[in-house]
């Protein structure tokens, strides 16, 4: 080592707010209610992942249904309540769901999503297009769903979108970052927070997503299929911020081949007078191709 | 004879009996009564306190509620 002190920050999170529309959140995971085992179940979920921004979605009342407690799990007071778009297959559908959410909850948060095809649930992008542009006018803030498109997330940004949603794997799939390589692309790009959202399953998909400097995510169907979901919650909640955190220290690297992390200096044994002729291959020869080795301290 | 309207409720058509409430078809088929849900007629939004209006003939009414989604 070369110095004593450091100048290296330790992260609070406080320090390193999400920022949406404006406002700030601590927590950079959000998460659906959809389809858990139970409602305490949803409720113990809300509370170990520390989620400040929560989706709903909205439905017809049918004769026969049974009672939803959904929004008892959510306390609003604490809570960015996001209700979504789910069931619009195009703009016209999802412009009115928005609408009769805003009027019955009083937010103008939408998570805009668009999906037609009932077999893969991908987002069109042409409709999401198209609502986007009403919703923005109509005064909504709008969280768009959409595939990795690097395009077509420029575009929304620059429409005045509050973020990008990116999809990592088709929704409900648990697959993981599929799109990894594309989500770079968006997040180099990026004006506007990005929030990979579907197709995350595993605390390490999540800690992958934060590492490669996305804003946020998202998750639903990891949790609620999990076998304890709200241990899930716990261990997603600490993904992400060991992948926020991971981000923000700069990740070291990557080499091919091989560097020592001890000194390859002053060894015991080394060119001791009884072994001389071992330890003349001994030393480390010139840096393999594609290695970078630190030498500042050696040289010290 | 005209004792009955015709509208619609859910996407579904419906005769009711002429003087129906909202309220009443809200309480129909709502397992929480009216908490919770959020009322539309004719693509407007109505505030709990016009649940008593009677239905017109032709409303289209969605009675709706937020649930668990992602």
């Amino acid at each position: 080592m070369t110095q004593d002190s450091s100048t290296h920050p330790i992260h609070d999170p406080v320090d390193d707010p999400l920022i949406i529309a404006g406002k700030a959140f601590t927590s950079r995971l959000i998460i659906g209610t959809g389809k858990y085992p139970s409602f305490d179940d949803l409720r113990n979920t809300i509370d170990s992942t520390g989620a400040q921004i929560v989706t709903v979605a909205l439905r017809r009342v049918s004769m026969g249904n049974q009672a939803d407690r959904t929004l008892n799990c959510i306390d609003t007071s604490r809570i960015q309540l996001l209700p979504n778009t789910s069931g619009a297959r195009d703009a016209a559908e999802a412009v009115r769901l928005a609408r009769m959410a805003r009027a019955a909850s009083g937010h103008n948060w939408v998570k805009l999503e668009v999906t037609p095809d009932p077999v893969t649930l991908l987002p069109d992008p042409v409709e999401t297009f198209k609502a986007a542009q009403l919703l923005i006018e109509d005064g909504f803030v709008v969280l768009p769903y959409i595939s990795a498109d690097p395009i077509l997330a420029r575009q929304l940004q620059e429409m005045g979108c509050a973020t990008v949603m990116p999809l990592a794997a088709p929704i409900g799939t648990n697959k993981g970052l599929l799109t990894r390589e594309f989500i770079r692309t968006i997040v180099e790009q990026a004006t506007v927070p990005v929030v990979v959202d579907a197709g995350l399953g595993a605390p390490s998909h999540a800690a992958a997503a934060m590492e490669l400097g996305v804003d946020a995510v998202m998750l639903n169907t990891a949790l609620s299929t999990a076998a304890n979901p709200p241990l899930m919650g716990q261990a997603f909640r600490l993904a992400v911020e060991a992948g926020r955190r991971g981000y923000l220290a700069g990740l070291g690297r990557v080499l091919d081949g091989a560097v020592a992390s001890s000194p390859e200096t002053d060894r015991v044994g080394a060119n001791d007078a009884t072994t001389q002729t071992k330890d003349s291959q001994a030393e480390p020869g010139p840096p393999r191709e594609g290695a970078t080795p630190l030498t500042g301290f050696l040289d010290s | 004879m005209a004792d009955t309207v015709n509208i619609i409720v859910n996407g579904i058509e419906r005769t009711v009996a002429e003087g129906t409430s909202v309220e009443s078809l809200i309480h129909e088929i709502s397992p929480d009564g009216t908490q919770g849900v959020a009322v539309e007629i004719n693509a407007e939004f109505i505030e709990p306190p016009k649940y008593s209006r009677t239905v017109c003939e032709g409303d289209a009414i969605e009675i709706v509620r937020f649930v668990g989604g992602g």
